[in-house]
């Protein structure tokens, strides 16, 4: 991975009225990374994205793109950018091809260029038809041609996948995920989804209310989070007394469930130990990796309502020490 | 070399579109309702001192600098605009390596020569209206030799005047998202020109001066303070315009 950085902003923030939605945010998005940013919605992920490609202009605070100050070099680093802003910007009176074409004559690119993208998000069938009577996922298919068009070197992607059903999601998903390798890009995605920034990012910024919370690799993130070993237990205050008295950090899950933060099994093994010698009976144990959905929470402090909860995240065991 | 890209970008977008289709037809409606008027009528037209292509020509591009003119500049600058707020466009042509003033002067040139396109239309709609009067009505003097010149001038000046207004709505029209607020800002001016057409400040009012300029070509009176004032106003409010929608955040 290259040291070199593709964004760069320092103590980036904007104002609305008395609302500040982007709050001194210091991003640093290596070059040849999928930069997942990931916050709620309203979190100040949009306002970002249009203070990276110069939209609007943040109250204080710089952008930087390729090690450029974008105030001084705007042009010349667009140039090297494509983006897509949350929906698609098409006319719909247009063919798919005409849309890229718009584009082209703008930006004076090539015929070649054109046939290029369309065969990218595989839509050289539907090129000549007109773009109203597209699907939502055409759609958002043909805005990313629109972006790749200038063949560039930083794509940014504001909420790819939003409206999309399903199948839609894989297909955008599986096209983010190849584009790093296939057309040495870096992408930045913002996102509201914990599955689709965990599956296809390098690196993962969290932002909540204007403030970035976390950055850094995904590794990184889960290296900051803590074990954690779940219990069923038939007695489980005698449980969770017996182990405070141990040392450990115990919380009760409801139900006959508690979780300990631990770490590894000779923890795991250790605890189990300590119950059936103190009289407890185990009738479950499991040694959990904190899901990103976790970390989330956790550093979001828990704006549960504002998320998109991915289901394969939460567990059966999960599921039941919940109630 | 940008701002010509910009343009030509411009020449595609309005394919397919109603701005496109209104051209042609805007001016063929007011040439169609003179010639029902003298159908309908032939005996008030018969004798005119002046001739009948004159009478004529003279009566439709009144109706069209007072009434359809300014309609016709609102709902095509409006159409026009519209194209960019649907779907945000915006948010896609500003944040593209090119100067936001090409994207604002493209608009206002395209929607010169959209409407430039009508009055080539309203001058070609006015000799076909005024054969066919001669086939149907014989005798009433459509079978003298058509003026030429004298209709150039009259479309000629209602173009003229008319930039001032197309500046006015082009900001409005790129300015401000809603195409409802774009069409009321024009219908209210025109309403209000109804009014004020007689006074002294019709004189100076954007939206009458189309019909100023041709009510003063009619008496042969200089009608250059109009449409010098439709000329600078026009590149002034263009320039202004251009300045204030590219600042602006696109939010």
């Amino acid at each position: 991975m290259s040291s070199k950085t593709a964004i760069t902003t320092f103590g980036l923030t904007r104002r609305f009225g008395r609302l500040t939605a982007v709050d001194n945010i210091d991003l640093d998005v290596p070059q040849g990374s999928v930069y997942g940013f990931l916050g709620p919605n309203g979190a100040g992920k949009t306002t970002t994205i249009r203070m990276l490609l110069g939209l609007i202009r943040p109250h204080l605070g710089e952008v930087r793109l390729f090690d450029e100050r974008l105030c001084e070099q705007r042009r010349a680093l667009l140039g090297r950018v494509g983006a897509m802003v949350e929906s698609p910007s098409l006319y719909p009176n247009l063919t798919g091809r005409e849309n890229l074409e718009v584009t082209r004559r703008l930006i004076r690119g090539t015929q070649a260029q054109i046939g290029h993208v369309l065969h990218v998000v595989h839509l050289e069938d539907a090129a000549d038809r007109p773009v109203a009577g597209y699907s939502a996922g055409m759609k958002q298919r043909l805005g990313l041609a629109l972006a790749l068009l200038r063949q560039p070197e930083l794509l940014i992607l504001d909420e790819p996948t939003n409206g999309l059903d399903p199948a839609g999601i894989q297909e955008m998903r599986e096209l983010i995920r190849r584009l790093p390798a296939d057309y040495n890009v870096t992408v930045f995605l913002s996102s509201h989804l914990l599955a689709e920034v965990e599956q296809v990012a390098t690196h993962i910024g969290i932002i909540q209310e204007g403030r970035l919370r976390f950055q850094g690799t995904q590794d990184a993130l889960h290296a900051q989070m803590e074990e954690q070993v779940v219990l069923g237990v038939d007695q489980p205050e005698k449980a969770k007394a017996l182990l405070e008295r141990a040392g450990w950090t115990v919380s009760r899950n409801g139900g006959h469930r508690i979780t300990i933060a631990a770490t590894g099994r000779s923890d795991a093994a250790m605890i189990n130990a300590q119950l059936v010698g103190g009289g407890v009976n185990v009738y479950h144990l499991q040694l959990e990796q904190p899901t990103l959905e976790d970390m989330f929470m956790t550093l979001t402090n828990g704006t549960q309502e504002k998320i998109q909860p991915k289901a394969h995240y939460v567990g059966a065991t999960r599921a039941e020490g919940a109630n | 070399m940008t701002y010509l890209r910009a343009l030509w970008a411009e020449q595609l977008k309005v394919k397919r579109t109603l701005a496109l289709w209104l051209a042609p037809i805007a001016p063929l409606v007011i040439v169609g309702m003179q010639m029902a008027m003298i159908m309908d009528r032939p005996e008030y037209y018969q004798g005119n001192p002046t001739g009948i292509w004159q009478g004529y020509g003279q009566q439709i591009v009144m109706l069209w600098g007072l009434m359809m003119l300014p309609l016709f500049i609102t709902l095509e600058t409006a159409l026009l605009s519209n194209l960019e707020h649907t779907n945000q466009q915006w948010k896609h042509l500003f944040a593209l390596p090119l100067p936001r003033g090409a994207v604002y002067m493209a608009k206002q040139i395209s929607s010169m020569a959209i409407i430039g396109l009508s009055m080539v239309a309203l001058y070609g709609w006015i000799v076909v209206g005024g054969l066919l009067l001669g086939v149907l009505l014989p005798g009433l003097g459509f079978e003298q030799p058509v003026p030429w010149l004298l209709f150039a001038r009259y479309v000629g000046i209602s173009y003229l005047a008319g930039c001032l207004l197309i500046s006015i709505h082009v900001w409005v029209g790129l300015r401000w998202h809603s195409f409802a607020l774009a069409t009321a800002v024009g219908i209210a001016a025109v309403v209000v020109s109804l009014f004020v057409f007689e006074s002294d400040y019709g004189k100076w009012f954007p939206w009458t001066l189309p019909g100023m300029a041709l009510a003063a070509e009619r008496q042969a009176l200089n009608v250059w303070p109009q449409l010098i004032a439709s000329g600078v106003g026009g590149l002034i409010v263009a320039l202004v315009g251009a300045w204030n929608v590219c600042r602006r955040d696109v939010l």
